[in-house]
């Protein structure tokens, strides 16, 4: 604990150096701007100035990519929020209850929480990685693909929380969801699946170009059959910021989002993904009307938008105190450090703790920086609505296709976005929630492979899933949520009887 | 002189004279250097390592491409079908070759073979080695080797996806010794590791730069080299060929172009290639990496490339065959 104090006032003075703190402002800049340009997340960001970084330091080069980072979770929520077209894929769930408070005129107050919700969260984790990054690395290497597999059983469990349609319609999205997932090359055996010789197919189906075309062109596609002129809302600056009950009701949001994103972002994969929707589906859960969510409830923002944020601060540990990333855009902050000859591992705290602890504060004064340039710009993004939907959404739509092909550099994916969109305005009209279909094919790739590695292990004894405390606990916990969602109606259905 | 020849000649000379300026000049514009593999890869780092150097040489950057997908089949195809100008260039490394014959052992024709690229020059080749996690009750190789044979299909190794380069050094020793080993694929080298330091599978071959700071922390113990000679950081660890076991595997990584780039332009780049591998800015990434620059000329890369094919083919096939039984 003592250690950590002293590496934190060390870590103050590299990261407040006149030249890092600069590095740190542009890092949290453009990660703010590929945030906000949807289809172009982090890993875009980071790839694009990584090669900027040759010649810097080592710390510099390190706080800068992770400006961009955990930028990018705030800038995220901004088109989620204002346009239904989620701006990353975390804040694919942003888009359920942020939209709708947009279009009853409470843009600003959600854009706010958002803020306000990346900024505590960011703190809370970067706490989180100061005191607990050693012990947490060793709890990391525990998840092993059995592990894996009954947290990803539990997050389809969670799923079904998510969506907001009748029960059936969601089961239908998680399964065409499922399916989407399983094609394209198996990792397990190299086999294509379902590809039909069309090569483009052999990557799969990316879930980026899915949200991207399923919310955002569903939503372009959607707005031409509107036959209600769409109010241009003149926002004051009071209406700009929330008012004393949505900050009420965002407080425990908050509080729960950051503790879960934190514990989320340490596992591999998509974290940051999986971390924004745990959190809504458990605001939902404890909600006292869940019915109302889905129709712009500001805990349906607040929770996510913090827990995404957390999920960086996570994610940086494995990365930094066991060397292995969890995720692409942490491995590609680890070619950064390798090629300073900086190898991440559990010696880095002790060999190189300025690089450590400079970027632990710099993550600090990132967030802070990142709340001071958000802030004001909730007036100017809310100020977008005012342009006429006919010369904004043509331009959405080209920076969509910009942003999707940007990242893989794949005509395929383009056409997988503009299916999806048409697919997306046909589940639209029909009144299907599409979240969970984005949410099941995120989930079910991982889910497969986690099951067959852990029955590869095992040379196909299902005991493997019960194998250890951790995959015993949340197995458990499954079942008992499970339980309770087919008791709980059971019950419901008869206690009206006993009262009679 | 008709009216048409003239216009032939001005017509030809106004298509071929931006060809032949362009030839002279080269490069004219950035170079595009293709990288079948995603980003936080051995392959990505010695490219974007080897791409920042090349101005000096050149006058003009070379940008790195992460075109990836299908295990580097899409990326490697790209370059293959590239205008063969000289600005699109690809990376080069073992596992594209086991992709080629793996297509054939499908039954496909390949997309694209060997032929298809022209090589330009080697930057490294390197041998993975056998790691345990550091609490592992195997303590040498010969312990871990008969343990695994007295105990067939009860053990398991990580690697960092089917035929990639952690995969078929482990095949070369099962199929070379007879072992009854489970195969536990990941996406990539991180996961793999994760798995071996929690003890979730038994082994892994994996390569010395990335796995040295872990032995450091004693997370994992090295048993033995997949080497020909002993390796640079890792003097008091055996090689498989000094204990008496056939096994061997190196992957290496260097760069090609596609079929039918100019000559001089192929010139060019090999002495390009020759000369930022022997850049101290270069050779100081490879080696603070952990790993050690190996420069070949074209032809000897071209060489070991056919000796590869063979080595890769054999053992795929043998693979193919033990699947079978």
């Amino acid at each position: 604990m003592i250690d950590a104090f002293i590496g934190m006032g060390q870590g103050f003075l590299i990261a407040m150096t006149p030249q890092n703190l600069y590095y740190c402002f542009i890092g949290c800049l453009f990660g703010t701007i590929v945030g906000v340009l949807p289809g172009i997340g982090p890993l875009a960001g980071i790839s694009l100035l990584l090669p900027a970084t040759f010649g810097m330091q080592p710390v510099s080069a390190l706080i800068m990519l992770a400006g961009i980072y955990y930028g990018a979770m705030y800038g995220g929520s901004t088109t989620s929020i204002l346009m239904n077209i989620p701006g990353e894929a975390a804040s694919v769930v942003t888009c359920i209850d942020g939209y709708q408070m947009a279009r009853k005129g409470r843009a600003g107050a959600a854009l706010f929480i958002s803020a306000w919700g990346s900024f505590i969260g960011g703190n809370l984790s970067v706490l989180g990685i100061a005191l607990l990054a050693p012990a947490l690395a060793d709890f990391a290497v525990k998840f092993g693909p059995a592990e894996m597999f009954a947290i990803m059983i539990l997050a389809m469990m969670l799923v079904g929380y998510v969506g907001s349609g009748s029960v059936l319609k969601t089961m239908c999205m998680v399964v065409l969801g499922l399916f989407l997932g399983t094609i394209g090359m198996d990792i397990m055996t190299g086999y294509l699946r379902m590809t039909y010789g069309v090569k483009e197919l052999a990557d799969g189906i990316g879930f980026i170009p899915v949200a991207m075309g399923l919310f955002g062109i569903g939503e372009i596609l959607s707005s031409t059959q509107d036959t209600l002129v769409r109010e241009v809302l003149k926002p004051k600056l009071r209406e700009l910021l929330p008012n004393r009950e949505e900050l009420r009701r965002s407080w425990g949001p908050i509080g729960r989002g950051s503790i879960l994103g934190f514990f989320i972002g340490l596992l591999p994969g998509a974290a940051h993904i999986i971390a924004g929707f745990a959190s809504y589906a458990l605001e939902k859960k404890l909600a006292v009307r869940p019915e109302e969510f889905g129709t712009g409830r500001i805990e349906g923002v607040a929770g996510p938008e913090t827990a995404n944020n957390a999920a960086t601060g996570g994610a940086m540990i494995p990365f930094l105190s066991l060397g292995i990333p969890s995720g692409p855009a942490t491995a590609v902050m680890m070619i950064a450090l390798l090629i300073h000859g900086i190898k991440p591992g559990p010696l880095l705290i002790q060999e190189n703790p300025e690089v450590f602890w400079g970027v632990i504060a710099s993550m600090y004064i990132g967030n802070v920086v990142l709340l001071i340039l958000n802030l004001p710009l909730v007036g100017i993004f809310v100020n977008l609505l005012r342009i006429p939907f006919r010369l904004l959404f043509p331009i959405i739509l080209t920076i969509c296709l910009i942003g999707v092909y940007s990242v893989n550099a794949s005509p395929a994916e383009l056409w997988i976005m503009l299916i999806s969109g048409i697919v997306g305005f046909v589940l639209r009209r029909f009144q299907f929630d599409v979240a969970p279909l984005i949410l099941a094919l995120i989930i079910g790739p991982m889910m497969e492979l986690a099951f067959r590695q852990s029955l590869m292990m095992s040379g196909g004894s299902f005991k493997v899933f019960v194998g250890s405390p951790i995959s015993v606990t949340l197995i458990s916990v499954s079942a008992l949520l499970l339980m309770g969602s087919v008791v709980r109606p059971l019950l419901a259905a008869r206690s009206p009887k006993t009262h009679l | 002189m008709s009216r048409r020849v003239l216009l032939f000649l001005v017509l030809s000379l106004v298509f071929v004279s931006p060809a032949l300026v362009r030839a002279e000049e080269y490069p004219a514009r950035p170079i595009t250097l293709i990288n079948p593999l995603p980003p936080g890869g051995t392959l990505d780092l010695q490219g974007r390592a080897f791409a920042a150097v090349v101005e000096k040489y050149l006058g003009k950057p070379m940008v790195v491409v992460n075109k990836t997908g299908a295990a580097g089949a899409v990326g490697s195809l790209t370059v293959a079908q590239a205008k063969p100008d000289g600005y699109t260039l690809g990376l080069g490394w073992s596992a594209q070759t086991a992709l080629i014959i793996n297509e054939i052992a499908e039954g496909r024709k390949p997309s694209f073979t060997t032929d298809d690229f022209i090589v330009l020059g080697r930057f490294t080749d390197s041998s993975p080695v056998f790691l345990v996690p550091f609490n592992s009750p195997w303590k040498t190789i010969q312990q871990a080797l008969e343990d695994i044979k007295a105990h067939p299909n009860t053990y398991s190794f990580s690697s960092g996806g089917i035929q990639s380069i952690s995969h078929l050094p482990m095949e070369a020793l099962i199929v070379e010794m007879g072992l009854k080993l489970r195969h536990v694929p990941f996406q990539g080298g991180g996961p793999a590791f994760t798995a071996l330091i929690g003890g979730h599978v038994q082994c892994s071959a994996q390569y010395p730069g990335t796995s040295l700071p872990k032995i450091k922390a004693r997370q994992l113990r090295v048993l033995a080299s997949f080497s020909e000679n002993r390796l640079k950081n890792y003097e008091d660890v055996p090689t498989f060929k000094e204990l008496g076991y056939n096994v061997f595997h190196s992957s290496w990584v260097g760069m090609v172009a596609p079929k039918g780039t100019p000559a001089p332009i192929v010139e060019r780049l090999r002495t390009l290639v020759k000369q930022v591998t022997s850049d101290p800015a270069f050779v100081d990434v490879i080696e603070k990496a952990g790993d050690e620059v190996d420069y070949a000329d074209a032809e000897t890369t071209r060489k070991a490339w056919g000796k590869e094919y063979e080595r890769l083919q054999k053992l795929l096939s043998r693979m193919e065959r033990e699947k079978k039984q």
